[in-house]
């Protein structure tokens, strides 16, 4: 009894001299409460019911994990999402590393060229979409008549099963790359610039510094891009949407577009719930292991 | 300054935990006031109605509001309707949102589609009672009123239709030897073979987005459907099902359509006619105004070919009515009356370019081509029957349709496939009860 009044004591006293920060934290926590944590908690207690958003619920234990387990769409669309982030990401990060290395140059019409980059990005996904779809359109795209002038034969692009998601991997390759180079030239501007001098002094070339210098002094900017990509990426919707709505025959259909068809247009809400947590726990997985793999160690020496 | 322990504009402990506290208190009993908590409604004197409109055409709802205004309100002062027009996109959304947050409006345009899932789970009214055989008779073609079926009930009202007719490019088809536009199927294979021999593409599918409700004028052609007639079994992979998708097949394989197509919308596909790509091109009505404004396309338009059945594809704009009304009486004299009113229909279809379903509405569009379509809404119209389960099931098919044009799969193989997916929606699924 005694001892379980010192603890309460000392909660207590901490609490106590504590409670102004509290206070402040409140507001924060409370709307991280109301708009992260309880949404994930209702959708997790939805993926355990059958609603179609009228009438009451009915709980149906894990059956819907069940379904998403048997479900030979969901795993293609799996499949899909995963070579799309397996398309974009490694390309993304090189390219955008790349041309952060050539803009951090001398050179002439640098801001205009950042500028440039950086269009797509601040371009609605939309816009980018529709603008990207008459590209590729098979008739009177520019592409095929980009083709057909050097007396190639055109592609169907967006309309055949094989080319229809490395067509989209390209848009979004295109769409990110000047964001993500922007965060390398951040980091480039932040690199220590002695140990170049020092590099120089000991012989090194251009390419001997960006390999054994650049390269492992950006890895926590790298960690960082290969996250916040991978973790866009597995969340792509928009692209998906307007220019094949996950088609030809499922060829482009991603997690977000499965979860969106089966929510929103048959409103079979608990299924989608069930796969957003599937998704919620994939992304989660994946930055957990990526935060285990950077933090902790000493990048620099 | 410094006696309340502000020094140096600095609050103390207590200042700061008092402050924090009236501000909780302020924002606990505030925002539920400020969100109208526990407050209630009360309805006196005339009947509010709110009706939504999907819009067919621009201004859809402004200008049925002001024929409301000018016509309706004069023979039913008692009743004032305020008509909100709802935006195509997100239209399911909106519609079961609201009816789900309490918030449905009295009478909503819908189309066949559309309104099923609401009827499904209680969500509109019956409207049995009110189909009488009088009522019934002010229309032109029964097969629009059955479009508002459901499970043996009636819910929906048609007001105007829209049809589907033969668009031909003259040009083209000169240039090709083809003395008139195919009336049969047979006329039309001829047709193909005639175009592509002149180094031309017949006919463009739209295979995306709303691939199927393309797939469902070859469908209609063949005689088949998605569902059987109780509603409880996919038969779109029964011979009358395949054959429509062996047509499509045939169509690319032989090169009477680019393969491009499957990656295509209905616009798309409309712009490859209207550029003079295919030849041939099926759609609606108010397609005339979109393709007179291309210059130099000379085209024509012809009665739908026919095949195995002789209806063609139609869609009419229909109306429900949301159990959820307070006022159904008042809510069956607007629908009443904008479905069968010779005065409001008229002006309506003129102004929309869409046909009247009423006898005795005589539209004059000034234009004679329209005759083409307006005959097809005497001789017989259909659409995909009601089923609630046909959204769900349509990317299903679109799947199906792709992967048989563009893919590996058979048509009989895609199409298998495709049931046994919607067979296993159906058995998860309870018909509604509540009718």
């Amino acid at each position: 009894m005694d001892r379980r009044m010192t603890l309460w004591y000392s909660i207590r006293k901490r609490f106590a001299k504590s409670i102004e920060g509290y206070l402040f934290v409140t507001p924060a926590l409370l709307f991280l409460f109301a708009f992260f944590v309880l949404p994930i908690l209702l959708n997790f207690m939805l993926s355990l019911t059958k609603w179609k958003i009228v009438g009451a619920p009915e709980f149906v234990g894990l059956s819907n994990y069940m379904r998403m387990i048997q479900d030979g769409i969901f795993w293609k669309a799996v499949l899909n999402t995963s070579l799309f982030a397996l398309g974009t990401v490694p390309t993304v990060v090189v390219l955008s590393l790349l041309i952060a290395i050539a803009l951090n140059q001398k050179v002439r019409f640098k801001n205009l060229f950042r500028v440039a980059l950086f269009v797509p990005v601040i371009s609605s996904g939309v816009v980018v979409a529709t603008i990207w779809k008459y590209i590729y359109n098979s008739e009177f795209g520019v592409l095929n008549s980009l083709l057909r002038s050097v007396s190639l034969s055109p592609q169907l692009w967006i309309a055949s099963p094989t080319l229809a998601l490395p067509s989209l991997v390209v848009i979004n390759i295109w769409k990110n790359v000047g964001f993500y180079m922007v965060i390398y030239l951040a980091g480039l501007q932040g690199l220590p610039l002695e140990l170049y001098d020092a590099a120089k002094i000991d012989g090194a070339n251009k390419w001997q510094q960006l390999w054994y210098l650049t390269v492992p002094l950006l890895t926590p900017v790298t960690a960082l891009v290969v996250m916040m990509l991978t973790i866009e990426t597995f969340k792509i919707f928009d692209l998906v949407f307007i220019i094949t709505r996950g088609g030809p025959a499922y060829s482009t259909n991603t997690i977000m577009n499965y979860i969106y068809e089966k929510g929103f247009i048959g409103w079979d809400l608990s299924y989608a719930s069930t796969m957003s947590m599937f998704l919620l726990a994939l992304i989660l997985g994946f930055s957990v292991l990526q935060y285990k793999g950077v933090c902790g160690k000493d990048l620099y020496s | 300054m410094s006696t309340n322990g502000r020094e140096n504009g600095r609050i103390s402990r207590r200042e700061f935990l008092g402050a924090s506290a009236a501000m909780g208190l302020g924002l606990g009993l505030g925002i539920p006031m400020l969100s109208g908590c526990g407050s209630s409604q009360v309805s006196t004197g005339p009947a509010n109605l709110k009706l939504w409109i999907l819009p067919w055409s621009d201004r859809f709802g402004v200008v049925t509001q002001e024929l409301l205004d000018k016509t309706f309100s004069k023979d039913h002062p008692d009743i004032k309707v305020t008509v909100e027009e709802i935006p195509w996109k997100g239209v399911e959304e909106k519609y079961k949102s609201a009816f789900a947050a309490g918030t449905a409006p009295d009478v909503a345009s819908s189309t066949v589609n559309r309104w099923p899932p609401l009827a499904d789970v209680c969500g509109l009214q019956p409207l049995d009672e009110y189909f009488t055989v009088d009522f019934k008779n002010k229309f032109v073609n029964a097969d629009t009123l059955e479009m508002g079926k459901y499970l043996g009930h009636y819910y929906a009202v048609p007001v105007l239709m829209e049809n589907r007719s033969l668009f031909y490019n003259v040009d083209m088809l000169d240039a090709a030897g083809v003395a008139e536009p195919p009336q049969t199927l047979d006329d039309f294979w001829a047709a193909c073979d005639k175009i592509k021999a002149s180094g031309k593409f017949a006919w463009g599918h739209a295979g995306i987005q709303r691939s199927f409700a393309r797939f469902t004028f070859w469908l209609n052609l063949c005689g088949g459907q998605v569902f059987s007639d109780e509603g409880t079994k996919c038969v779109i992979n029964e011979p009358a099902g395949v054959e429509p998708l062996e047509i499509l097949l045939k169509m690319l394989k032989d090169g009477y359509m680019p393969e491009g197509c499957v990656g295509m919308t209905e616009e798309e596909v409309a712009a490859l006619f209207s550029d003079g790509v295919t030849a041939m091109h099926h759609d609606g009505e108010n397609y005339l105004m979109a393709f007179d404004k291309v210059e130099g396309l000379n085209y024509g338009v012809a009665k739908s070919f026919t095949y195995k059945t002789p209806i063609t594809y139609g869609g009419p704009e229909q109306f429900v009515m949301f159990k959820s009304t307070k006022y159904p009486q008042e809510s069956w004299a607007l629908m009443e009356y904008m479905a069968v009113n010779p005065a409001f229909s008229k002006e309506r279809c003129e102004t929309f370019f869409y046909f009247p379903v009423a006898k005795g509405v005589e539209c004059d569009f000034g234009d004679p081509r329209t005759d083409v379509f307006e005959s097809q809404t005497e001789t017989g119209v259909v659409d995909v029957a009601s089923h609630p389960l046909m959204d769900t099931a349509t990317p299903i098919l679109n799947a199906a349709i792709q992967e048989a044009l563009v893919g590996d799969a058979t048509p009989q193989g895609a199409l298998d496939k495709a049931a046994t997916e919607i067979d296993k929606l159906l058995a998860a699924w309870t018909p509604g009860t509540c009718g």
